[in-house]
């Protein structure tokens, strides 16, 4: 073996140290490049967590949770348009759509080992108002304005009237004065107090406006939106509860772009889970053309005011709400949870 | 001699240096060799964000009505979806209803090949898959979201304007592929998208 050089000793010109020093060097270049492949394979172990999400399948759970909300929501529609006679057979209707949807969504999910199974729970009692003749939106006896339901109370934790939709095969009204109103205030308020009204007019051929004043006690919000329809369409598709026109967002009924709430009912100071009502009126109703339909909480052991209401429009026993059991098993999650379906339900 | 065996000593450093530098590079090539998560089309990420966009693209169609729209697009008289060949599924271009604009927004523009079926429960027993949109075999990498539609007994068929078929509606309709299963329900129909890279 080498010796090791001696100290003060001379380097000849042959070098007779350096097998010791490339020695060295390779080892130190050795551990260099261990451990920067060392760095580099954590790096990418952790890119690989970092793009795993979550793996135990929530994800999973809740989207099926959100399209079973909207199929039991097809379900409760249906009834309430078909097999509303008597409540009795409105339960039982919807009973059978939610055994049938949850025996073949069952079956889907199970194809890629999944269980998800719906049961029916519970329904909370309502009345549907609805015009399907396409005449003007006055009653039948052509009265223009006119309470269309009076003393609806509001779901804990939620509003009390769902679904109000609007088909207008026409708007004569092009300004504000001659509008056709839709108003929402408080039972027994005077004046415009804890009152929410949406205005609805036309500025062009294909263009409608809808102007909504929220009224609290002290002050008054108006907030204004305009919606162009796609050409080629026959009817104006108002959805006030959900806050759109032809699916397009109209923000004069949902939440303005101040953030201020002008939900369908906003303003009306109702509390909900509480006996206080709300009466909706429409005033020049003759100025639209078309059809209609909503659906309105009844409290239990309460009536609604319909005196105004004949044969067009009509009101018919309804569902307002229906409660299921939605369970979904996987090897790695178990999600149990009861879920309230009120298709087309605005925020409070 | 010291100097005499120098040489040698030399010769076996230099060698077990060779050896320990070769080691060591062979060592961290294994470990950055080719994983999941490298840059090509099947990398790990690409197939997330295409999942991702594929459940998007359903649950925004379902938001607005539009999947049940195109799953009712049917030409009942001609028995296939209004504007497909004989074939039966559209190959190139989407349908033309809203569900097929946003499938054309989220994945034509970014060179993403696309099929949709639709599956449902056969009267009887057993399910059916029918191929919607077909663009050929997906390749190995290939994602899949689906969605579930319920179609209820009063759900018109879409004529191809895309407007409501007041005359037809789905339990009337004599060749739409899903059969009626239900007292109203009429039948639940999965939509799937699969979705690939190409």
């Amino acid at each position: 073996m080498a010796d090791l050089r001696a100290v003060g000793r001379r380097l000849g010109p042959t070098g007779d140290e350096r097998g010791q020093i490339i020695l060295i060097a390779a080892f130190a270049m050795a551990v260099t490049f261990v451990t920067l492949a060392l760095v580099v394979n954590s790096a990418i172990f952790t890119e690989n967590l970092a793009s795993r999400g979550e793996t135990a399948g929530s994800n999973d759970a809740l989207s099926t949770r959100a399209m079973v909300e909207t199929n039991v929501g097809e379900g409760i529609a249906a009834a309430n348009r078909n097999n509303n006679s008597s409540p009795s057979e409105l339960e039982t209707a919807t009973r059978a759509d939610i055994r049938n949807l949850s025996r073949q969504t069952g079956r889907q999910a199970a194809r890629s080992g999944r269980v998800v199974d719906v049961t029916y729970q519970s329904n909370r009692p309502g009345v549907r108002i609805a015009q399907t003749d396409g005449s003007a939106l006055t009653t039948g006896g052509g009265v223009t304005d006119y309470r269309v339901v009076g003393g609806v109370s509001r779901v804990d934790g939620a509003n009390g009237t769902r679904a109000f939709e609007i088909a207008a095969s026409d708007i004569t009204a092009t300004d504000n004065a001659s509008a056709f109103e839709v108003s929402v205030q408080r039972t027994g308020a005077t004046g415009n107090e804890n009152s929410w009204r949406a205005r609805i007019y036309r500025t062009g051929a294909e263009t409608v406006h809808i102007r909504t004043l929220r009224n609290n006690s002290t002050s008054t919000l108006v907030e204004d939106c305009e919606v162009t329809r796609d050409s080629g369409l026959s009817t104006f598709r108002i959805d006030l509860t959900g806050g759109t026109v032809d699916g397009e967002p109209c923000d004069a009924l949902g939440t303005a772009p101040s953030g201020a709430n002008v939900h369908f009912g906003a303003g009306t100071d109702v509390t909900p889970g509480g006996t206080d009502t709300y009466d909706i009126e429409f005033a020049n109703a003759d100025q639209v053309t078309g059809n209609f339909s909503m659906v309105v909480y009844r409290r239990p052991s309460t009536t609604l005011d319909l005196s105004s209401i004949g044969t067009s429009p009509t009101s018919t026993t309804a569902l307002y709400d229906v409660t299921v059991r939605y369970t979904h098993l996987t090897t790695d999650l178990r999600y149990e949870t009861d879920l309230r379906v009120a298709p087309g339900e605005p925020d409070v | 001699m010291v100097t005499r065996e120098r040489a040698q000593a030399h010769t076996l450093e230099a060698v077990v240096a060779g050896l320990l530098l070769l080691s060591s590079i062979i060592f961290a090539l294994q470990m950055t060799a080719v994983t999941p998560l490298s840059a090509s089309t099947s990398s790990q990420h690409i197939e997330n964000q295409q999942r991702s966009v594929a459940q998007g693209v359903l649950a925004t169609a379902d938001s607005q009505g539009a999947l049940k729209e195109s799953v009712l697009y049917w030409n009942d008289t001609g028995g296939q979806f209004h504007g497909t060949s004989d074939i039966g599924y559209y190959t190139n271009d989407p349908p033309k209803t809203t569900f097929g604009a946003i499938l054309r927004d989220a994945f034509d523009d970014r060179s993403i090949s696309y099929n949709v079926y639709i599956t449902y429960r056969k009267q009887g027993s057993g399910q059916a898959r029918k191929p919607v949109i077909y663009r050929g075999r997906p390749s190995d990498n290939a994602v899949s979201a689906a969605r579930s539609v319920t179609l209820m007994d009063d759900d018109p068929l879409i004529d191809a304007d895309g407007s409501v078929n007041h005359s037809v509606n789905v339990s009337a309709a004599s060749t739409y592929p899903a059969q009626n299963v239900g007292a109203s329900v009429y039948n639940v129909v999965r939509v799937e998208v699969v979705a690939w890279r190409i």
